[in-house]
């Protein structure tokens, strides 16, 4: 496009020539950073549901055999104190439960193909809500954005696709008219991306720095090193869950502990 | 998270939900926790066997606290703290607390803990209650010695032979049977001359009566009385019918019970089928049963507890 404009060209005309080009640039980075995130958001909530399912479950039924023997000490020491101690034992099951076996637990490996990765960057590139020309176009982009977002953790392609088509067809995604409301449309996109881009910066640093993925740092350095560190915890938390079970089937059975 | 956030939550509403819901947060907290603490607990454990090494026991025990605080169930170092107390080393004697540690480290399969918890209900043990339990001594050495640990294998054969302890499989009666025990010898024999579980083999069944006819076992004696009265023939090979023992010889024997050396000697002479024994098994039975002669009076100049030191392979059995 700027390659055309070769003279006669206004003030304003060649200011919009400048910003092009910087949008270009921008929204080329926007869609890279968008995909990174992307990735990095749905390998996270990959390996939560992994840890969830295996060490997760663990240390639910770890927590259930504690409220266990913390009820059964409670009703024989009948005391206030042992009781507050058992019903705090036992909504820290429940919550443990519910954690362990809730959506998170569901997410499942995240291993996009390369075919995948670009139809979610064409999708970035055409629909993402930074590039709208106005509010209408702004909020349909939003939902189709939303929808893509899902789509792509689910490694659905057909449904990127059918998002991709959908943008097309729709009378919103018509430009503006007019060098002056073109440079003040570049001008509002340039902002938006540049505002969008922090974000995406923000947000990927607190993700990084989320309990989730230092422990999935950790799982993926001691691999490197030949070591499960998964299978470690596993080990760790069943142990303690058959020492608890123990100790509970001792008290139960009114037998002295050893 | 400041003005982004309707933005981001229109953008990506399902996946930041997952990942920011408390629950799941707290458990992946708590899987790194304990994993920092396990690994602070190795760092207390490595520590507290330098001080060791170095002789500086009371640091060194109190490393080994600090890193039971952190993850109580290593098992290496619930192994170094019953040793501690056990030696009253770094710390004051204190049996109980050295049983109740080598307990736990022992049931997490650490075979110095197995051998020196035996130790304890063998007997080397000062506190009331479990002395001279042989049963759980053997049972603890078993487990170590199933294990390779070649001092615990030692001292369950010395109670097996001495028939301390009642043999809890075939391959133990062997074992009481060669260390000298004169019941599992005459149920050898009784292996041998039926073929139970063993090729049948009447030179055996003959050798095994013998080894407690010797020791004044009254059956052995009948047991080799009645296969020299009636012998019965092998079913496969005839030539086995020349390892009977004839009469004379076994009241041969009841009239020199004591005599040892003797012992080989009719059997090599008469028998044709012993001495087509292979040279070298021969050889190990005579020994092993001589050796375990003198083992039957045990010395108790070995009674020092247990270990001194976790063996490499010990050290390394961290989960």
């Amino acid at each position: 496009m700027p390659t055309e404009i070769v003279h006669h060209l206004s003030p304003e005309e060649q200011e919009l020539a400048r910003k092009r080009q910087e949008l270009a640039i921008l929204q080329a980075e926007l869609t890279d950073r968008e995909l990174s995130l992307a990735n990095l958001r749905a390998e996270l909530a990959a390996f939560e549901g992994l840890y969830l399912r295996e060490v997760g479950v663990l240390y639910a039924e770890l927590d259930d055999w504690n409220a266990k023997i913390a009820e059964f000490a409670a009703e024989a020491a009948g005391t206030e104190q042992a009781r507050t101690a058992a019903s705090e034992a036992r909504a820290q099951a429940g919550e443990s439960y519910a954690a362990a076996h809730g959506d998170a637990s569901k997410a499942e490996e995240f291993a996009p193909s390369p075919e995948l990765k670009k139809l979610f960057k064409d999708v970035v590139n055409q629909i993402h809500p930074d590039r709208a020309a106005n509010e209408i176009d702004r909020a349909l982009r939003n939902r189709l954005m939303a929808e893509a977002n899902l789509a792509y953790k689910r490694q659905d392609a057909n449904a990127l696709r059918k998002i991709l088509e959908e943008y097309k067809s729709s009378p919103e995604a018509v430009k503006g008219e007019g060098v002056a409301a073109n440079l003040e449309r570049v001008l509002r996109q340039i902002e938006r991306i540049v505002k969008r881009l922090a974000q995406i910066e923000a947000e990927t640093a607190e993700l990084a720095s989320s309990e989730i993925a230092l422990l999935m740092a950790k799982v993926e350095t001691a691999k490197a090193k030949g070591r499960s560190l998964l299978a470690e915890m596993k080990q760790d938390v069943q142990h303690r869950i058959d020492l608890a079970r123990n100790e509970y089937e001792d008290q139960s059975s009114n037998r002295r502990p050893r | 998270m400041s003005t982004g956030d309707e933005t981001r939550a229109a953008l990506v509403p399902a996946q930041s939900t997952s990942l920011t819901k408390a629950g799941a947060r707290s458990l992946a907290a708590r899987g790194r926790a304990d994993l920092r603490a396990r690994e602070e607990a190795e760092e207390w454990l490595k520590k507290g066997c330098e001080l060791r090494d170095r002789e500086r026991y009371e640091e060194a025990t109190a490393c080994f606290e600090r890193g039971i605080e952190l993850n109580p169930n290593h098992a290496v170092l619930q192994f170094m703290l019953g040793l501690s107390f056990d030696n009253g080393i770094g710390a004051p004697r204190d049996v109980a607390k050295a049983r109740a540690w080598y307990r736990r480290a022992a049931e997490q399969g650490i075979k110095e803990a197995q051998y020196n918890l035996g130790l304890m209900y063998y007997g080397f043990d000062d506190g009331p209650g479990e002395r001279n339990n042989y049963e759980q001594a053997a049972n603890w050495f078993r487990k170590a010695a199933k294990q390779g640990f070649e001092r615990a294998q030692n001292r369950l054969d010395l109670l097996l032979g001495e028939g301390i302890v009642v043999p809890q499989n075939s391959a133990e009666t062997r074992v009481a049977a060669e260390h000298g025990n004169k019941g599992a010898q005459r149920i050898l024999g009784d292996w041998y001359r039926d073929g139970r579980g063993v090729p049948q083999d009447h030179a055996q069944a003959s050798l095994w009566y013998l080894k407690a006819a010797e020791q004044g076992s009254a059956d052995a004696k009948a047991a080799l009385a009645a296969m020299a009265q009636s012998p019965i023939q092998d079913e496969d090979e005839i030539d086995l019918s020349a390892g009977f023992i004839p009469l004379s010889m076994a009241t041969a024997i009841e009239i020199h019970p004591d005599d040892i050396e003797n012992l080989p000697l009719p059997l090599s002479s008469s028998a044709r089928t012993y001495s087509e024994l292979s040279d070298s098994r021969q050889e190990e039975t005579i020994r092993g049963f001589e050796a375990t002669k003198s083992n039957l009076q045990p010395s108790t100049s070995d009674e020092e507890s247990g270990v001194d030191q976790p063996s490499a392979s010990g050290m390394g059995a961290t989960d």
